[in-house]
Formats: structure tokens, C-alpha cells, sequence
């Protein structure tokens, strides 16, 4: 599976290689045809740029977007970057926005231990880590993918 | 002249994709300030005016894609900023006169409208006009200060219960405040 892969074949690859600046110092390979999850690039960018190669994969080809939480209350952007993705022919797009949810008030957004609302500590939250939503990204996931989910920035 | 700063893709401060500008500098100060890093008149980053007008102009088009343009801040309608505020709105006007211009403003619109009469003497009669052409070309102003008791984050667009999303035309032409009835509420 591609999510265990990207950190196995990188221990690999050092083994034999050693590190090598921007080829092998990260903890993790890029998937595919991503654009590397550090670099900082608009969605229309980014989308421009993968659907050049999304088409020649055989198999998993997501591609998707790091937004603010506060898209949701703005669903003109959201359809005007899906519908830009659905034109330049994305066979798999995805948002991903931070979700946390205060588990007391209903409140959802991007908050780290406590809610804004109403101070409560009883929070959930959920990141999308390749193709899969996941409650708590530091156990599901090994090293590699970690270090990749932190490493990533919002493409604004 | 200084800015705090811009984004070129931003879906948080208005409706569909934006390009947000912040404005460097602002009289009101409120406790409780989301952006108090833009306070100072002195900071921020240096930028020529025609510059950053011109980078402002190619964003909201890039890509092919109809972005709308949010001003926000610091303060962009007091003294210091409103030179700019009026050049940037002006020329992004002419370029696409049907976009949604938004301005967020500690001010409220009334204090705005009084200080841009001539004859209260607030502001020197060129100051008026510009103050007058920023809201008259701009479609959506999110009005008054940051009041930390009045705090709600869950309104959409602005901080505090006190502050309106008011539509500036309708406003004008009625000659009473009309808000925009899909942000009074707040979403959950």
C-alpha cells in the first residue's frame, strides 16, 4: 500500500544510497505525480500542474488541495476549484480542509486542543492522509506519512 | 507605501476566491486584535503603489479564473491608507467593473459617511472625495471595531456581533444601513 510504501522504500533507498539532498532527505517519497506537499502553490496551480499527469496512472492518482477551514462558509470558492479541476480533466479531486469538532458544542473548524466557542478540551480531530480521513494521524500512520502531513502547507 | 501583506488565492475573507490585501497601520487598536501585527504604521513590507495595483489586477484573473478582491487590515480607510485604498479600488474598478470588491473597516459606516461630508469638516475636501468614491465602488463593507465582549466566531466574515456585512449599494440608495441577509446568521 502506497501510505506504507512511501516511508519503507525510502529506509531502502537510504540504506543503499545514503541521504542525498532533495532526493533522499525526507522521510518520505512523493507520491506519484504530486507536487512535493511543502512547496507553496495555489490550488489552480497545483491542479494545473498534476493534470499534465494524472491521466497516465493505472491506478490511485488522487489529487487534492489544502484549504483553510473557513472555506466552509464560502461554497462559491469551493465549486469555482472543483469545477476548475472537473476542467482540466482531474479524474480524482479531493479538499482537504483541517476538521476539528467540539464533541460539547457542535463547533467545527481548525483549532488544536481547546474550542473557541465554548473552552471545551473534548475535541476530534480529523486529517485526510493520502486517501483516507483518519481521527489521529499519529498512530494510523508510520514516520513517513507523519512527517509528510506535517510538512504540508495551505495552497492559497 | 507599506502593507501587511496579500494573498492571492483566499477563501476565507469574502465569497468565492479572493485576492486579499492587508492594509499596515490602524488608529483603532481593539483588545482582542486578530491581527495586531498590523497595528504599526512604520512596519510591514514596502511596496510600490503601481507595483502592487498591477500585481493585484493580474491575480484576480489568473489562471482564467473570476476571483473577487477583499480589502482588509490594519485600517485601509483611515489617513494614512486611504490615498492607496481609493488608487487600488479605482483602477481594480475600471478593470473588472463586475467583481465584488469587499472592505473590512474598524469604522462604521455612519462615522464614514459623516466624515466624508464636506461640511463637518473632518477631512480635507480631496480626502472626502476619495472616502466617498472607496465605499461608493466597493460592493460590501464589513463595518465597526473588534468589541471583545461581543466576540462570536461564529458569524461568518467578521469578529464581533457589534460589526454588519452591510451591502453598499443598496445602502446608499435607500439612505439607511441594509446588511446582506446571508451573513446575518451564524453557521455552525
Amino acid at each position: 500500500m502506497a501510505e506504507n510504501l512511501c516511508y519503507t522504500a525510502m529506509n531502502k533507498f537510504k540504506e543503499k544510497y545514503g541521504v542525498i539532498e532533495n532526493v533522499s532527505d525526507k522521510d518520505f517519497f512523493t507520491n506519484s505525480m504530486h507536487v512535493p506537499v511543502w512547496e507553496k502553490i495555489s490550488p489552480f496551480d497545483k491542479i494545473d500542474i498534476e493534470s499534465q499527469l494524472t491521466g497516465y496512472s493505472s491506478a490511485g492518482c488522487i489529487t487534492y488541495v489544502e484549504l483553510d477551514g473557513g472555506v466552509k462558509n464560502n461554497i462559491d470558492a469551493l465549486e469555482q476549484i472543483v469545477n476548475y479541476a472537473m476542467d482540466k480533466d482531474i479524474p480524482y479531486f479531493a479538499v482537504n480542509v483541517p476538521n476539528d469538532t467540539c464533541m460539547d458544542c457542535g463547533f467545527t473548524g481548525e483549532f488544536n486542543d481547546s474550542c473557541p466557542v465554548c473552552g471545551s478540551h473534548n475535541i476530534q480531530q480529523l486529517r485526510r492522509v493520502t486517501g483516507y480521513l483518519t481521527g489521529d494521524y499519529k498512530t494510523a500512520f508510520n514516520k513517513g506519512k507523519q512527517s509528510e502531513t506535517e510538512m504540508r502547507v495551505k495552497h492559497r | 507605501m507599506k502593507y501587511a501583506g496579500i494573498i492571492n488565492n483566499d477563501v476565507v475573507n469574502g465569497k468565492g476566491v479572493c485576492v486579499s490585501f492587508w492594509s499596515q497601520g490602524c488608529p483603532h487598536r481593539c483588545p482582542g486584535c486578530h491581527n495586531p501585527q498590523t497595528w504599526e504604521f512604520n512596519k510591514g513590507i514596502e511596496g510600490d503603489d503601481d507595483v502592487v495595483i498591477n500585481h493585484i489586477i493580474k491575480m484576480i484573473r489568473k489562471n482564467g479564473v473570476k476571483r473577487n478582491l477583499s480589502i482588509l487590515g490594519g485600517e485601509p480607510l483611515c489617513n494614512e491608507n486611504l490615498c492607496f485604498t481609493y488608487k487600488l479600488i479605482t483602477r481594480v474598478r475600471e478593470a473588472y467593473p463586475d467583481i465584488v470588491i469587499f472592505i473590512w473597516t474598524g469604522y462604521t459606516f455612519e462615522e464614514l459617511v459623516y466624515a466624508f461630508d464636506p461640511s463637518n469638516n473632518v477631512l480635507a475636501i480631496q480626502e472626502c472625495i476619495m472616502l466617498e468614491m472607496c465605499l461608493r465602488r466597493s460592493d460590501i463593507i464589513v463595518d465597526g471595531r473588534f468589541e471583545k465582549e461581543l466576540r462570536d466566531i461564529t458569524l461568518p466574515l467578521r469578529g464581533s456581533s457589534n460589526q454588519r456585512v452591510i451591502d453598499t449599494h443598496k445602502t446608499f440608495e435607500l439612505g439607511k444601513i441594509v446588511e446582506r441577509e446571508e451573513y446575518l446568521n451564524s453557521e455552525v
